[in-house]
């Protein structure tokens, strides 16, 4: 059982492009941890420092207690699966989930036995004697998922793995890569996606990684919890707009009073048309001070409610997916659209009026520099 | 819904692409067809019948002549030293494209525009230097003293093409290999010398047919018939039999003919070959 541990880990490239910022992080024994965040937040990149193919500019790296700073790649217990597969061309499927065993001058008749075992779990068996480019996609993916399988390490990591699969083998293959998880249980997992729904899917912990001047401003974690944690109580605005789809709604307001259990938000450009009662116990905000509401499309209930906290605003478009639909509302000026997720039978319509409540249970208040306002009693 | 056509050239177009198509095969087809027909007439056929005229009957004894008086030796000569030349070439400047291509390392740019530049250099400059040199470590007028040259004036063009086919390797399999377990050596011999099989193909075509030709080098470096290469044969040849046209132009036949084999299995890698420095993948 390996325990990854990344303490105040740095990444800069010559020419003094920071990528990573103090990362600190521990992937626990067995855990699916999944790097989640937007392109260029260098998730791939902090995948590759644990796997050892990018340097570390500053901090530790310890696997399995052991520092693995400089440790070349072949010696730290790691396999990878690459976004792109990475299958050597001209080798059999059987060499290329052997090749790294040979390597490691593993006696045949064991390497036999591995591969063999891996191709039975991944059913692949009659394709062992095929070259990569007779495999479809999937197939190809099964046989790189293979070859990590048969070395038998400590930590799988894996790279974009589903992104060059069509959608509907992306849902097959990623029950697969849990079941895989489930059975190898003595191995921890990293893996690295820009898909919130294959993090959220497969996660027993998400990484949240910011880029840009969020990254150099805060660094580069945004938030580290459970799929549910990020969902329920995002730390700031960040994680509060990245995870959920559509993103969360956000409107800017004035805290018109603030009590206990009650807080009266005045929302910008409403001119005290939309006066929101948020009755949630949340860590007080000054009277007077600016505050950003946020509220999830799902959770917005259509109709008034008892009227305490609705907003109306014009439908500028409708989605229908059958199950559910999207109302696209205006937004308040300068805002962006507000959505909400409705049940597959709205009758709403572009150019209609429509209310809908916000249920104080789901809201999420923010200051005014972007940080959550914690709730009492979560 | 789009469809995909491909355009052909309307019919006027393919009309002057097929007249200069068959304009340039006449040019590069009809000398060779002169000169394996004369070679085949008889001393008086090519005196009394007409340039291009057929023979009259095919006569085989320039041939038969030419193989008995020599001609074997300087075969074997351009075979050793063709056949040492491309292996030394395909061994340094594979592991030199590997290296410039993908490992990082000081001045690794400038080296390679260095190598590079060297192409420009003409050869001829080098000719006296390297007798010189030849005739300072006692190598020459040996076959061995051709092999040193010709390695040298090939690399620059052998590694330029290999680290273009070596650059469009994807990175992903050198990391592949890395993890698992290969070093630099191993990752060159196990992944990449195998994947550029046909970068290797065509230098080692590309070199042949331009060391099987080579002249000056042979014509400089050596200087007796047991240690000449075929391209001079000609030249000896040339004074043996130079009043019998036919014999001359069966030296010239014999010559070419294993670049003829090579070019009618390999053309398709030359031409590869040939495209590798100019496209980038």
């Amino acid at each position: 059982m390996t325990q990854i541990t990344l303490k105040s880990v740095h990444k800069t490239y010559d020419g003094g492009i920071q990528v990573i910022r103090n990362v600190d992080l521990d992937i626990g024994a067995g855990e699916f941890c999944v790097f989640l965040g937007p392109s260029g937040c260098g998730k791939s990149t902090l995948l590759r420092m644990v796997a050892g193919l990018e340097s570390i500019s500053a901090g530790d790296l310890h696997i399995g207690g052991v520092r693995m700073n400089e440790v070349p790649p072949a010696h730290r217990e790691v396999a990878m699966v690459f976004q792109n597969y990475a299958l050597y061309p001209h080798m059999s499927l059987y060499e290329n989930m052997a090749f790294g065993l040979r390597q490691a001058k593993v006696a045949k008749p064991e390497i036999d036995k591995r591969v063999q075992e891996a191709a039975r779990i991944l059913q692949i068996t009659h394709l062992l004697d095929r070259l990569p480019k007779a495999l479809s996609g999937g197939q190809r993916q099964r046989v790189a998922i293979g070859r990590a399988i048969v070395r038998q390490p400590n930590v799988f990591l894996f790279d974009e793995p589903l992104s060059n699969l069509d959608a509907a083998l992306r849902v097959h293959m990623r029950t697969e890569i849990a079941r895989l998880h489930r059975d190898f249980k003595r191995a921890s997992t990293i893996y690295v996606t820009h898909d919130q729904i294959e993090a959220m899917a497969l996660a027993d912990k998400i990484v949240l990684l910011r880029a840009g001047k969020g990254m150099l401003d805060h660094g580069s974690v945004a938030q580290v919890g459970s799929p549910m944690d990020l969902y329920h109580r995002p730390r700031d605005l960040f994680v509060a707009g990245f995870i959920g789809s559509p993103r969360m709604n956000f409107l800017s307001a004035t805290v018109a009073s603030a009590e206990r259990g009650q807080i009266t938000l005045q929302v910008d450009g409403s001119a005290g048309a939309d006066r929101l009662l948020v009755a949630a116990d949340f860590a007080l905000p000054a009277a007077g001070s600016r505050v950003t509401l946020g509220v999830r499309p799902e959770h917005l209930a259509p109709g008034a409610g008892d009227g305490s906290a609705a907003i109306t605003r014009r439908v500028r478009q409708v989605e229908h997916f059958g199950e559910h639909s999207y109302v696209y509302l205006d937004g308040a000026e300068g805002d962006e659209d507000f959505i909400a997720k409705v049940t597959g039978h709205s009758t709403a319509r572009p150019g209609d009026n429509e209310t809908f409540s916000i249920p104080s249970s789901a809201c999420h208040l923010f200051d005014s520099a972007g940080f959550a306002l914690s709730r009492m009693h979560a | 819904m789009t469809t995909l056509t491909l355009t052909q050239p309307r019919l006027p177009t393919r009309g002057v692409i097929w007249t200069l198509a068959l304009a340039w095969l006449a040019v590069t087809l009809l000398p060779l067809v002169f000169v394996v027909f004369t070679s085949l007439k008889s001393q008086q056929d090519t005196f009394d019948s007409p340039v291009w005229a057929l023979p009259s009957h095919f006569d085989w004894s320039h041939y038969a002549g030419i193989l008995q008086s020599g001609f074997l030796t300087y075969l074997r000569n351009s075979l050793f030293v063709v056949g040492a030349s491309v292996t030394l070439i395909l061994v340094i400047s594979a592991m030199a494209a590997y290296a410039l291509a993908r490992l990082k390392f000081r001045f690794n740019k400038p080296l390679f525009g260095l190598i590079v530049a060297a192409m420009i250099v003409p050869l001829h400059i080098t000719l006296v230097p390297i007798y010189l040199m030849t005739k300072g470590i006692g190598l020459y007028d040996t076959p061995f003293a051709l092999i040193g040259p010709y390695v040298a004036m090939s690399l620059p063009v052998s590694i330029f093409i290999l680290a273009e086919f070596m650059r469009q390797i994807p990175r992903e399999l050198e990391e592949a290999a890395q993890l698992d377990g290969c070093g630099p050596f191993a990752i060159f011999r196990k992944v990449f010398l195998p994947l550029s099989g046909p970068g290797v193909a065509t230098v080692a075509i590309y070199n042949g047919i331009h060391l099987w030709n080579e002249f000056i080098f042979a014509y400089v470096l050596t200087s007796s018939p047991g240690t000449r290469t075929l391209p001079l044969s000609l030249w000896d040849f040339q004074g043996e039999y130079s009043s019998n046209i036919p014999a001359m132009l069966a030296v010239v036949t014999l010559t070419s003919l294993p670049l003829i084999v090579a070019y009618a299995f390999g053309q398709e890698r030359i031409v590869k070959g040939m495209m590798a420095g100019s496209l980038k993948g």
